[in-house]
Order: structure tokens, then C-alpha cells, then sequence
């Protein structure tokens, strides 16, 4: 127990390529982050609020990131991480998206389909709907979100195959109730 | 419902909600970077402006040693230098904001605090895999060292040391560090931090576990962050403010000196029972004594020690104020504000 660690940064190793332009990045990548955190909480303007201000804080230091081999991946990681703190300090996302539940398919915007999938999708665990989101929406792979979430591989192989099964549960119920009125 | 579904859904769910987003724009980004970092400047240019004022000077000198038995502290010269820009308390809870930003559960350990010279906090020990990670908010850098201590008063041995830096825009560092069932305690230290460090930056630590799993070790008081340790200071004009910890004392460290006036002593003592003090003196010419005027004792408590607040006047020349905590291990937080 004696042995001394060197410290490591936690951000990834520069590497020798053109940096891309804040605004290239901004561009291509500002809309998909914010659908995938619009899935996770339920809310568009929450999301979109969080994926602004996870880009904000990438240009307050973007000589840095611009460096990274992906700087999409620190921009996705500050979003997430701001997405779970806001989540968890004011839990806004399931009042948000209970309430969702009884909003009327019929009103201009989402379609039904949507309606339910973000509201099944609200009754889902944390780790089980961030893996789901990040999955089927963010395309990683399940060894990235293993990565990502500090857990491996098979718990979020459990996380996933747990919420594909609650997601099923939760739309079948919605279309039963839906086929009912 | 097959995976298949499920993916076009997804992709159902992908198609309509892109063209809904209307992003705000790089401009926006811009200008809001902008406009944090005016204010930033704008708080230092402000909390500079506010100690000029107040006609202080004062260097942030830590004194924790408890004081000799006669209550009067050993002669030491007053030096005028210029104040701090921004609390180190305030820089402790922005390097702390960083690291929450990361999603890392519930951490075993948790502490922010500002940079002192010195500072050794006791943790408990949680054998396993873990993480420590590690921001300062600030100027310069320091290094962080982990000691574990297998018996009550055994040896202690180096587990780990994290170099720090410090940044007006923190960035965490962390490293591995494992624990075993064994130790006794863990001693986070930091040891000659430069000078333009030491009490003008705030720094904050979490230890996580490396997996995730819940890990059960054995708790100090330390481990968790309780905001209750600090002073209420709302609304206060703050003259001077501090942290002391044992063994932060500087030998030789000048002492703050402040000019005559109506002033409060605001003390905050969180540890195993003890008291910490804090007097206001003047040194006799060519330091040939210490004529007390007023001390101020706060009984140390956990979690959170209770604020104390001691009316002190005085006239003429200015005073010094020195700062004591006699305890094993605490936190003495100290404040003289405007009455």
C-alpha cells in the first residue's frame, strides 16, 4: 500500500490533427445531443438549455478541447453530467413526464408515438434510461457506456436489456389505453 | 416488441424532434462566455475595492497552534500586502461545483475548503478500488498527499500524491488510490503550496469508489461535506476571514493587523470537543510584550460547530489578531466583520 501513483488527467491526451472549429462543432453536433437529452428528460427546452451551456463552458476552454482526439466526447460528457445533476437536484423530469402521460395525443407537436416513448421512457431507472438513451440515440457502444457510466459492461448489457423490457411493458400498456379511448 | 421496434422508434423519435431544436447559436455562447468572465473581473475588481476600503492590512496569516498558557501569542511582525481578490471560500465551492458537474455517485469522501499551508484533515478508511479526484480554483498549484496510518499512533506511510493545479476555470485531476481493510486512518495533506496560493485559492477532493459499488469503510466526520461548518456570513462586512486546522500553523507567518474600530469576532469550531480562539492583541514597542483585548472561544462540535460572535472595540493603533485551535483535529473558521 506504499506504492505512489502518478496522477493522470482526466481528460484525454491531446493529439496532433487540425482542430475543428467551434463552430463546425456547435453545427453538427448541437441538435443530436439535444434530442438525446430531450429523451432523457422529457423536456426540449431543459435540454436544449443543458446541451448550451455544455457547449458554453467547451468554448470558455476550447484552445484544450479542440486538441482532443473527440472533443464531441467532452461536450457530450459535460451535457450528461449537467443533465444527471439537474435531474437528480430537482427530479423535475418525472413531474414533467407523468405529466406528459396524460397530455393529449392530439395536441399540435409530438406525434402519439413520441408521447409515449419519452413518457415510457420517464418511468424508466436513471441507469437504465441513460443507457437506453445513449444506446439507441448516442449510438455508443455498450462498452463506451461502460466507460462512460463507471460500471461494466454486463450491468449495462443488464441496464439495457432491463429497459428494453420495461420500455416494451410501458408502450404496450400506452397503446392498450390509447386503443381504449 | 423486437429490438428492431425499438430502433425505429428511436429513430422516429431522432427525425422529429431534430428539426424542432433551434439553437441558440454560437453567438449566444459567446456572448455568455463573455459576459461570465466580465463578471468574474467585476467580483475580484469589487471584493478588492471592499477591503481597500475598509482601510485593512492585513496579510492572511493562519495561526492554529494552540496559544502558549498564558493566552498571549509570541511577538510577530505586521505586514501590509494586498488583500485577496476572491474568498477562498467562494474559489473552495467553485472548484467543488466542478467536480459535481461529473456524475461519479454519492462520493465517501467530500471536502472544499481553501488552500492553507499545512492543511491535514483526517478521513476514514473505505478498503477498495477508488478514485480521488482533485480541483483547485486560483493561481499556482500544490500537491495533495494521501497518508495512511495503520495504528492510533503508528507511522504513517505515503499512499498516494496528486499535483493540483489551480485555475480561475478549475479542470479536476484524479488518480487511482486504493485503501485496505487495515488502516486506521487517512491524513489528506497539502505541504508548501506556493505563496500566491496559500489562502487566496479554494480547493475541493472526493474520493469514489473505482467501480461503483457501494463500499463500506468507516466513516470520520471529515468525509462529508456539511456547508454547516462555515460561518453565517450573510450580509456581513467582512474584514477578515480564515480557516485553521491543527498542525496549519506557520511558524514565523505574519499576523493580519487591522486598524481600531467597532469590529465583531465570528468563530465556528467543528471537531472532537475543544476550543477554538481567536484574540485581538497589540504588541507592545520593540516587542516587548502582548497586551490582550479581546478573545474570543468557541467550542468545538460535531458535525458543525456553533457560531460564536464576540463584540471587540478598540482605539489607536491598530491590533493584531491571532487564531487558535485546541484540539486534536477540527476546523476553527474565523471571521472579524464590521459592527
Amino acid at each position: 500500500m506504499t506504492a505512489i501513483v502518478e496522477p493522470r488527467s482526466e481528460t484525454p491526451d491531446p493529439v496532433q490533427h487540425d482542430p475543428p472549429s467551434f463552430d463546425e462543432v456547435y453545427a453538427a453536433h448541437f441538435a443530436d445531443l439535444t434530442v438525446q437529452l430531450y429523451a432523457y428528460f422529457g423536456d426540449r427546452q431543459e435540454a436544449q438549455d443543458v446541451v448550451q451551456e455544455a457547449f458554453c463552458r467547451a468554448f470558455a476552454r476550447w484552445k484544450t478541447i479542440s486538441g482532443y482526439d473527440d472533443p464531441v466526447a467532452w461536450i457530450r460528457r459535460v451535457a450528461w453530467n449537467l443533465a444527471v445533476s439537474r435531474w437528480r437536484r430537482a427530479r423535475t423530469a418525472l413531474g414533467f413526464l407523468r405529466g406528459q402521460r396524460i397530455a393529449e395525443p392530439a395536441a399540435e407537436g409530438p406525434s402519439p408515438e413520441r408521447i409515449a416513448l419519452v413518457a415510457a421512457l420517464g418511468t424508466l431507472p436513471p441507469a437504465q434510461r441513460r443507457a437506453v438513451v445513449l444506446h439507441y440515440l448516442a449510438d455508443l457502444p455498450t462498452a463506451e457506456i461502460a466507460q462512460r457510466e463507471r460500471v461494466t459492461e454486463a450491468a449495462v448489457r443488464s441496464n439495457l436489456h432491463r429497459g428494453r423490457a420495461a420500455l416494451a411493458a410501458q408502450l404496450k400498456t400506452s397503446d392498450s389505453r390509447g386503443g381504449a379511448a | 416488441m423486437t429490438t428492431d421496434h425499438l430502433e425505429a422508434l428511436f429513430a422516429d423519435l431522432r427525425a422529429e424532434t431534430l428539426p424542432e431544436v433551434q439553437p441558440p447559436g454560437t453567438p449566444a455562447v459567446r456572448q455568455t462566455v463573455r459576459r461570465r468572465r466580465t463578471r468574474r473581473a467585476v467580483l475580484s475588481a469589487a471584493a478588492a475595492v471592499l477591503l481597500i476600503a475598509g482601510g485593512i492590512t492585513v496579510v492572511n496569516g493562519h495561526r492554529s497552534a494552540a496559544p502558549p498558557a498564558d493566552g498571549i501569542p509570541s511577538p510577530a511582525p505586521s505586514v501590509s500586502a494586498p488583500a485577496a481578490p476572491v474568498s477562498p471560500f467562494r474559489q473552495a465551492d467553485i472548484a467543488r461545483q466542478t467536480l459535481l458537474d461529473g456524475d461519479y455517485g454519492t462520493p465517501l469522501i467530500d471536502l472544499a475548503e481553501p488552500v492553507i499551508n499545512n492543511y491535514a484533515a483526517s478521513h476514514g478508511t473505505y478498503p477498495g478500488q477508488l478514485v480521488l479526484r482533485a480541483t483547485c480554483a486560483g493561481t499556482g498549484s500544490f500537491e495533495l498527499y494521501v497518508d495512511s496510518q495503520m495504528k492510533k499512533r503508528g507511522r504513517q506511510t505515503r499512499l498516494a500524491s496528486l499535483k493540483v493545479p489551480c485555475s480561475a476555470e478549475p479542470v479536476p485531476v484524479a488518480m487511482p488510490l486504493t485503501m485496505t481493510a487495515d488502516a486506521f486512518v487517512h491524513t489528506f495533506r497539502i505541504h508548501e503550496a506556493p505563496e500566491r496560493t496559500v489562502d487566496k485559492a479554494g480547493f475541493a477532493y472526493q474520493v469514489y469508489s473505482k467501480s461503483g459499488a457501494p463500499v463500506t469503510g468507516s466513516p470520520e466526520p471529515f468525509d462529508e461535506f456539511d456547508p454547516d461548518r462555515r460561518l453565517d456570513l450573510t450580509g456581513r462586512e467582512i474584514v477578515f476571514e480564515g480557516v485553521a486546522r491543527p498542525g496549519s500553523d506557520v511558524p514565523g507567518a505574519p499576523r493580519p493587523t487591522v486598524p481600531a474600530g467597532d469590529y465583531a469576532l465570528l468563530t465556528k469550531c467543528t471537531g472532537k470537543p475543544a476550543i477554538g480562539r481567536m484574540t485581538v492583541g497589540r504588541l507592545r514597542p520593540m516587542g516587548s510584550g502582548f497586551d490582550l483585548i479581546a478573545s474570543a472561544d468557541s467550542p468545538c462540535t460535531e458535525p458543525a460547530g456553533k457560531q460564536v460572535e464576540t463584540p471587540v472595540s478598540w482605539t489607536g493603533d491598530p491590533a493584531e489578531i491571532s487564531f487558535g485551535l485546541v484540539t486534536e483535529e477540527g476546523l476553527l473558521h474565523y471571521a472579524l466583520v464590521r459592527r
